[in-house]
């Protein structure tokens, strides 16, 4: 039996559920304690008060206003200095993954495709649902693959490569851009043999590293997409990520090749 | 084809880093601005002044952004945010905050934003807190927490960083994060019990 300073010192710890071994004599001493008992009901209320009372603010419009107006006047020290990079910091995206169960296999570029309503409903229901950082999402679906290919040209200057491979086995449905990784992002969704493919060609960011993304894709937010598989590595400064439902070895082996890929791609004339 | 023109664009160097630097600061913005939110908040509550709140939310952002370079990537942004935060409050901005007595009590009750009027007074304090104060005493007496433990409790209880994160924005260990919370605690319900008490929701 702990006594009451013991108990005191852990009624914080225990609203927060922070308790682990001591959890069961802590519980044992509030049965006889009142005061206790008490405590621990007043240290909750404080919680619940500051959470329920004191979250709801905005900040004014003019903050943001503000931080960008002073950013404009403060260059920070650049990192690297290396032409390459700097290539690639124009570029805004770099390549499409493909995956693949068959990975030497490619096939012809599919003809425009045609989505259904469904298909577009189904599409912003999935993300709504399990992508990560829905808030900051301005995730725009097109309805065939030339519009994809115009509208990313057009709007954030990325040039769609050859479509010299595509996933075995699997047709294109859905070409969309995605902002929930801190910036747009082409998606490429893949369906055929009951499975599906999402590719995501992301510019790598901190905002994808906060979230927990870091090499190799790990993010619960990502990697816990509905028992979709996820792979992905850094090249360069793009993080080259996956979703897929196949199997992991072939996927993975494939991930790793394609930073290799990539960068042939860019440095080709 | 297309690659090699864009070599053309980068003959001038000068060109080239202002390009970067463009680039930059959209990769920074795009990253920090859905933590504008979560950095004014922590800011409001830490300093307890709308206006001292905003200044001290932009110099996080613009200093975050003059140290971008120094971001370890794959660590959390938002922490290394809150971090530049309370470094920026604890150096520049405890000095400025209210002093407690300059919230009284009297001010606090001329215009209650959620004066209830619900229930009886009662011998229960987590009840009649619950019940009874308003949400300027609940801002008082967060404010009139000493610096250290206030920003324990902003960073835990409104940001919700876990005890790691908010040792790590403070700089200090994990202990001394689960003492300063359970003292600042302590605090605020024996100062929203007197507040309940004066009120006469508390006998």
């Amino acid at each position: 039996m702990i006594t009451c300073r013991e108990a005191q010192q852990l009624v914080s710890r225990a609203v927060d559920g922070d308790l682990a071994a001591e959890q069961a004599a802590f519980s044992e001493h509030l049965e006889h304690c009142p005061q206790c008992a008490q405590s621990l009901a007043e240290l909750q209320a404080v919680k619940s008060l500051l959470h329920q009372r004191l979250r709801s603010t905005t900040p004014p419009p003019s903050l943001w206003r503000r931080v960008t107006t002073q950013l404009k006047k403060t260059d920070p020290p650049v990192a690297t200095s290396n032409i390459s990079i700097k290539i690639s910091a124009l570029i805004i995206a770099t390549a499409v993954l493909a995956v693949t169960t068959t990975w030497s296999q490619y096939r012809p570029a599919p003809e425009p495709i045609a989505i259904t309503e469904e298909q577009v409903r189904d599409a912003w229901r999935l993300h709504h649902t399990r992508g990560p950082g829905c808030n900051t999402c301005q995730m725009r679906l097109v309805t065939d693959l030339q519009t994809a290919i115009d509208w990313l040209s057009d709007e954030i200057g990325y040039q769609v490569p050859p479509w010299d491979f595509h996933p075995e086995g699997l047709s294109l449905s859905t070409v969309m851009v995605c902002g929930c990784f801190g910036a747009k992002a082409p998606v490429f969704r893949y369906d055929g043999e009951g499975r599906s493919v999402w590719v995501y060609v992301l510019p790598a960011s901190d905002f994808i590293f906060s979230c927990g993304a870091a090499k190799g894709c790990q993010s619960p937010q990502i990697a816990d997409l509905g028992g979709f598989r996820a792979g992905g590595l850094l090249a360069d400064r793009y993080l080259l990520c996956a979703l897929s439902t196949l199997p992991t070895p072939k996927f993975d082996a494939y991930v790793r090749t394609l930073p290799g890929r990539i960068s042939a791609n860019l440095s080709a004339p | 084809m297309r690659r090699m023109a864009a070599l053309g664009f980068f003959t001038s160097q000068r060109e080239a880093r202002a390009l970067a630097a463009a680039e930059r600061r959209r990769e920074f913005e795009s990253i920090a601005r859905p933590c504008e939110r979560d950095i004014y908040l922590a800011s409001l509550r830490m300093t307890g002044c709308a206006e001292d709140a905003e200044d001290l939310a932009q110099e996080t952002f613009v200093r975050a952004y003059t140290h971008f370079h120094q971001f370890e990537r794959g660590t959390n942004f938002r922490a290394w945010l809150f971090r530049i935060l309370t470094t920026t409050f604890i150096n520049q901005y405890r000095k400025r905050t209210r002093e407690p007595s300059a919230v009284s009590y009297e001010e606090l009750v001329v215009e209650p934003s959620n004066d209830r009027g619900l229930g009886q007074p009662t011998v229960n304090p987590p009840e009649a807190m619950m019940n009874a104060v308003t949400d300027e005493q609940i801002e008082a007496a967060l404010l009139a927490l000493p610096e250290e433990f206030r920003a324990v409790v902003v960073l835990t209880d409104l940001s919700e960083l876990s005890y790691q994160e908010t040792a790590d924005a403070l700089g200090i260990p994990i202990g001394t994060v689960r003492s300063r919370l359970s003292r600042g605690r302590h605090q605020m319900a024996q100062q929203l019990a007197d507040y309940a008490r004066q009120r006469g929701w508390l006998t």
